[in-house]
This record gives C-alpha cells, structure tokens and sequence, in this order.
C-alpha cells in the first residue's frame, strides 16, 4: 500500500482517489502492470472510517463487491466474537503454543490432543479413538482459563475447531467439529460452546457457515491477510464475520442446518451446494449476489497470487455467455423506448488477439461503413493501458474488452451494461429517432 | 499492491450527464406498479384517505422493495442493473453544506457510486488522438478508453 | 443532476392538469423555463397521470467547479389518492 496525501487533517468530506491494480501474470512477468477502468474508486476519509474494510473490498473486486459485502453485514447478523462471547457468555481461543517459556502443562494431560494423531481419521470430525492424550510436560501458552472455575474451559466439548490456514478446497476441510474434549494446537482457532443449551446445533452451525463459500469470500474481500499475503488469517477476520444468532433461525432451518452438519461431518461432497444454497438464503442473497461472489473468488483465488486464473485468454463459450448477460441486462430499458438490442462477437478474432470486441446495436441497424481504424484504437489502448475501448457510431457501438477471463466474467457483463446504459444509451437512441 | 492518491475533492465533470429516458420509464412503471398495489389494500392494512405523507411515503417504499422489485413485474427494475436505497439513503446537497440529505425514494443505476469516476476514467476520447489518427475517423465516430492512463514499466 | 422525478399524492378531484402549471404560475420562488408538456413515453394508467415534464432555473454553482447549475428538468408522476 502506498499512499500520496498533503500533511494535514482532512475535512469529514474529504475524498480520495484509490487505485488498485490486479495480478496480471503476463503483464507482471514483464515487470509491467495495468490499472483497469473500473479499479479506480474515490472514496471518503469518512466512509473509510465507518467500513474499515473498503480498501481491501475494492483492492480484490468491484464496487459490486461492496455492495454484497454490505448486504451481508447489514441483515439481521451480528460479529460473531459479539454473539459467541458477549451474547452467549462461550469461549473462544488459539490453540496451545509449544515454543517459548517453559510453563507447567499438566492439567491438559486429561485431554486427547489434536496434534498427536494415532492414525488418519476424519478431516471433518475428530473421531476419539483417532487421537493420543496430551503429553507434553511445558507449553509457552497453555489457553488455560485462570480465571474461570475450569481452566480447560477452551478445550472443552462441543468444539468448532478452525484452521488458520486456509485449504486450496473447502472440499479438504478447513475445520472440524468435536464432541469430546481435546487440546488443538496454536494452528487452529477454537470456538467451545460448553454449558450453552445449544450447544452441539451452535458447533454445527459454525462447522456450516465455515464451509460456505460465503466465508471464503469474506475472507477474500475483508481480511487483511488473503488474498494479499499467504493464505493465513487472523482469529479477529472469523471473529468479525457476520453470523445470524442461532435463536433467529426458524426451527425448519435448525433442522436443515442440522442434517447439512451430519452430511458434512460424514465427508458429503455434495453437501457443499446445499451449504452455499442455504446460507445465501439465511443472508437474503439474490442470484446476482451469488454471482459476484463467485466471479471475485474465481478471478481472485486467494491460492493463485499470480493471477493466472484471471489471465487467461477468454473462452468462446464465456464470450457467448458475456453477450447474453449483456443483452439481458440492456434489454428492458431499450424496450421501454421501443427498440431491441443485439450483442454479438464480432467475426475476424483469433483466440490470440489482446481485445476481443463486441458489436452492439439496434435490432435493425443495417450496417454503414463504419471507421476501419481499429488498428489504430488498438495502438492507442496498449499505449494507456486500457481494459476497455468502446467506438460509438449511431445505432452501434464497438466495444473491446481485453482478452483475459477477469474482465469476461458475468458481473463484468453487467458493469458493461451499466456504464452503457449510463453514459452511451443516446447511440441506440439518437438511430431510433434518426 | 494498492496506491492511495489523497488530494483535494476530486474535480468531477459536473453536471453529471443525464439519465436515459429509458430508465426514468422503468423508475415510473416501478413506482406505479408499487402505488396499484398501495391502493389495492383494505383499508384495514392501509388507509389512504387518514395517512400522512411520510406514512404514504414508508408504505410505498416498503412495496417498492418487498414486492416490486425483484418480482419480475417492471422489467429492468431489478438488481441485475438497478438498486433500490434504504429509507434513511443520505445524499450529499449541490454545494457539500448539507452531506445528509435524504431523499423520499432513492433508487440508482448499478455501479452509480462510480459513474463520475468512471466517465473521468474514461477522459481519453478523440481529443487524445494525435492529429494524425484523428483524421482518419469521421465526425460521427468516438472512442472512449477504459483506462486509468497510468502504466508502469520497468524490470 | 439535470434530471429529477417529483412524486405527488393527489386528492380525489385534484388533478394534475391545470393544478400543476396554476401552482407554477402563481409561484414567486420557482423560475420555470417551460411549463408542463405531457411526456410522450408515459401514459395515464389506473390511478396514475400521464407523466408531465417542466423545466427549472436553478441558482447555485457547483462547488467542484464554481461553475452556474444548469436547468433542471422535472418529470411529475401523480399518483390518485
């Protein structure tokens, strides 16, 4: 992060610009980068100090982005550190630290330990007879509780036991849950819900929510550690994250929960859509929502710091996609003002090319000679950088997006259609009326 | 990597261009839709003839997202292009004196927060061509280059 | 914005045609560039007007640019109480 600013004390109002590029693998090879059109945010020094978490929001998306994030937030959801230890009176910790002060351990050594595996088990669900007791003779930190009536109030069951690394693949497990009491070491974080009512549906729905991709994607757009450094995160990035009391869930969505938590603990890889269907309807996320988490988790795997994955060439079935969202999201409004649209690829393009382009126009546009001067626009785009060259002639616009998946995804489709609609809609229009 | 340029409010073009008629229409169809629905209650759940203003206002608003939009029934009133604020949305006045105006109904073009930027982003349209290149387009004919106008280069 | 919509709840009887441009004629505070005109888009539908445009002066300037604020064009949609 570098900053340029005047020493003084901004004024509430005070804005700035902030500018982000992305990994572009091979542009950065190069020792070059580029700043796309839409990564150019001006924000307030105000807004920035209500939603700390903008800057990251925006490094790795869209304003789109902003608005889910949001969403999130804003519906009945509270942080979780408020709910799980101010609301429910529960504990939470690291796990033990092995290296430093030689401090007495003994009283863990009533506890299974999750660092001394027996043989592989579950990656899901600590299974009991997986693991040995805690033998170590000193820890630097013991996480015992000095001032409750049980110290071993952290390591007690029902647990949620979260890594701190973030796995490749949900699918691999990024936490588990157990039903016994068991020491976790300093690379998982621990969420004890023992002595609540709920106990065991509380541990579950936290298992849940952890293998949402909705979790994921809060890391990716707020943690200041993913997607920026190694895939390592802070117990303060889950703490803060939005979580709907369990007490506000209805009882079909406990039961749901519920029979999602037993299909996942059993390793059901197909739990995972129903996971992500479900939570998006806890949150009241649309379609659309789902879609721009998708898309930014794609683009901006927190495991591909190179960013390959959004450097690569288009595919012809993404451009066809990329039209279709296009021509849906235009549609409505051209047909309130009596014309349709039509978005198709235009002909002569090789997979190769650096801008794949587009034609947009009215339904029943006949085409003129229209300028042949794309090599020259081509020309000028490299010269400034540009993600997007769009060539406005009455009735039909050229538009260039350049070759590389990030900017082909279905949430760009519809900044393209907005900045359209908003700032070249007079093109269609100026033809209707011609 | 990111990079925060801090200055003065940024000089945005103002006034913004306007909206296209097509969106005022699918704004209209909305709030129309919204009020048939309004009127169409019993007056038990809702009486138009005692209710003030502001209780319209808040009913119609409630309508507006709970059952318009989204629904399917005003094509384009949706959040594939368009979002609805909350009641309490604060808009900035024309000189910065007054920055929580809050509008009655405040609906916006996705991505609305950004079109200033966007059409500063897009600052390098024709009068960018050098005279050469210039040349070789007809009047008719505009280029518009979603850039930031900023690489950097160097090994 | 050179744009904006104004919203009205309309009485039983009070139409938007006279009342609209009456109300504009008779004010001393609002400097009206062109009266009402019917909106060629827009059509009365059950309990709502045909949307009417005016066109406003406006006496600030902008405070990015120092510069006078153009006309504002107004687009009226009366809903019938």
């Amino acid at each position: 992060m570098l900053a340029f600013a005047r020493n003084e004390r901004p004024d509430d109002d005070s804005q700035f610009w902030f500018v982000s590029p992305q990994a572009d693998f091979s542009l950065n090879r190069l020792g070059e980068l580029r700043i796309d059109a839409h990564a150019a945010h001006v924000l307030s020094v105000g807004e920035l100090i209500q939603e700390s978490w903008l800057l990251k929001c925006l490094a790795i998306g869209s304003w789109l982005d902003v608005e889910v994030v949001r969403k999130i937030r804003s519906c009945k959801s509270r942080p979780l550190i408020e709910y799980w230890e101010g609301d429910l009176g529960l504990a939470s910790t690291q796990g033990y630290k092995v290296k430093g002060e030689p401090n007495d351990a003994s009283s863990l050594h009533v506890l299974l330990d999750l660092g001394a595996p027996k043989r592989p088990s579950s990656p899901f669900t600590v299974d009991p007879t997986a693991y040995e007791l805690f033998s170590h003779e000193t820890l630097d930190r013991t996480r015992l509780d000095e001032k409750s009536q049980d110290q071993l109030r952290a390591y007690r069951a029902p647990l949620f036991l979260l890594k701190k690394s973030l796995p490749p693949d949900r699918k691999l497990a990024n936490s588990l849950t157990s039903y016994v009491d068991i020491a976790f070491n300093q690379s998982y974080y621990g969420y004890s819900a023992c002595g609540d009512e709920d106990a065991e549906l509380l541990v579950r729905y936290l298992h849940v929510f952890a293998h949402g991709s909705l979790w994921t994607y809060l890391l990716l757009a707020t943690s200041p550690t993913i997607g920026t450094e190694r895939p390592v995160f802070l117990k303060s990035d889950f703490d803060s994250c939005a979580l709907i009391p369990l007490n506000e869930l209805s009882e079909i969505a406990k039961s749901q929960l519920f029979q999602l938590s037993k299909r996942l603990e059993s390793a059901d890889i197909s739990s995972f859509d129903d996971i992500d269907r479900y939570i998006a309807s806890l949150f009241g996320l649309s379609k659309r929502d789902v879609e721009v988490m998708s898309d930014t988790g794609d683009v901006r795997n927190p495991h591909d710091e190179l960013g390959i994955c959004g450097s690569r060439p288009t595919t012809e079935q993404e451009i066809q996609h990329f039209c279709s969202e296009v021509r849906a999201a235009i549609r409505p409004f051209a047909k309130k003002v009596g014309f349709e649209v039509n978005v198709e690829q235009c002909g002569d393009q090789t997979k190769e090319d650096a801008f794949r382009f587009l034609r947009i126009s009215v339904i029943d546009f006949i085409d003129q000679s229209v300028d042949d001067v794309r090599h020259l626009i081509l020309q000028l785009a490299d010269r400034i950088g540009a993600s997007l060259i769009i060539q406005a002639n009455d009735g039909v616009l050229f538009v260039g997006v350049l070759n590389q998946y990030r900017y082909w995804t279905k949430s760009r489709a519809r900044l393209l259609a907005a900045d359209i609609l908003r700032d070249h809609f007079s093109t269609f229009e100026r033809w209707q009326s011609s | 990597m990111s990079k925060i340029f801090a200055t003065s409010p940024p000089r945005f073009p103002v006034p913004h261009a306007p909206l296209p008629l097509a969106v005022w229409l699918v704004a209209e169809d909305a709030i129309r839709m919204a009020w048939v629905r309004l009127r169409q209650r019993s007056p038990e759940r809702f009486d138009l003839t005692t209710a003030d203003e502001d209780a319209i206002t808040l009913k119609l608003h409630e309508i507006l997202v709970d059952e318009v939009y989204g629904s399917g029934q005003v094509e384009g009133f949706d959040d594939t292009m368009m979002h609805i604020g909350s009641r309490e949305s604060k808009i900035r006045n024309f000189d910065g004196q007054h920055p929580d105006k809050m509008p009655d109904l405040h609906s916006a073009l996705l991505d609305e927060s950004s079109s200033a930027r966007v059409r500063t982003v897009y600052s390098s349209n024709v009068s960018l061509l050098t005279p050469n290149t210039r040349s070789a387009f007809t009047t008719a004919t505009e280029v518009f280059f979603g850039s930031c106008a900023v690489t950097m280069r160097g090994r | 914005m050179t744009t904006a919509m104004m919203v009205a709840y309309a009485k039983d009887g009070y139409a938007i045609d006279p009342k609209l441009t009456d109300a504009l004629k008779k004010s001393t505070t609002i400097s009206t560039t062109s009266m009402a005109i019917l909106c060629p888009s827009s059509e009365t539908v059950l309990f709502c007007a045909q949307t009417q445009i005016t066109v406003h002066q406006r006496m600030f300037c902008y405070a990015e640019t120092g510069e006078d604020a153009p006309d504002i064009t107004l687009r009226h949609l009366w809903l019938s109480k």
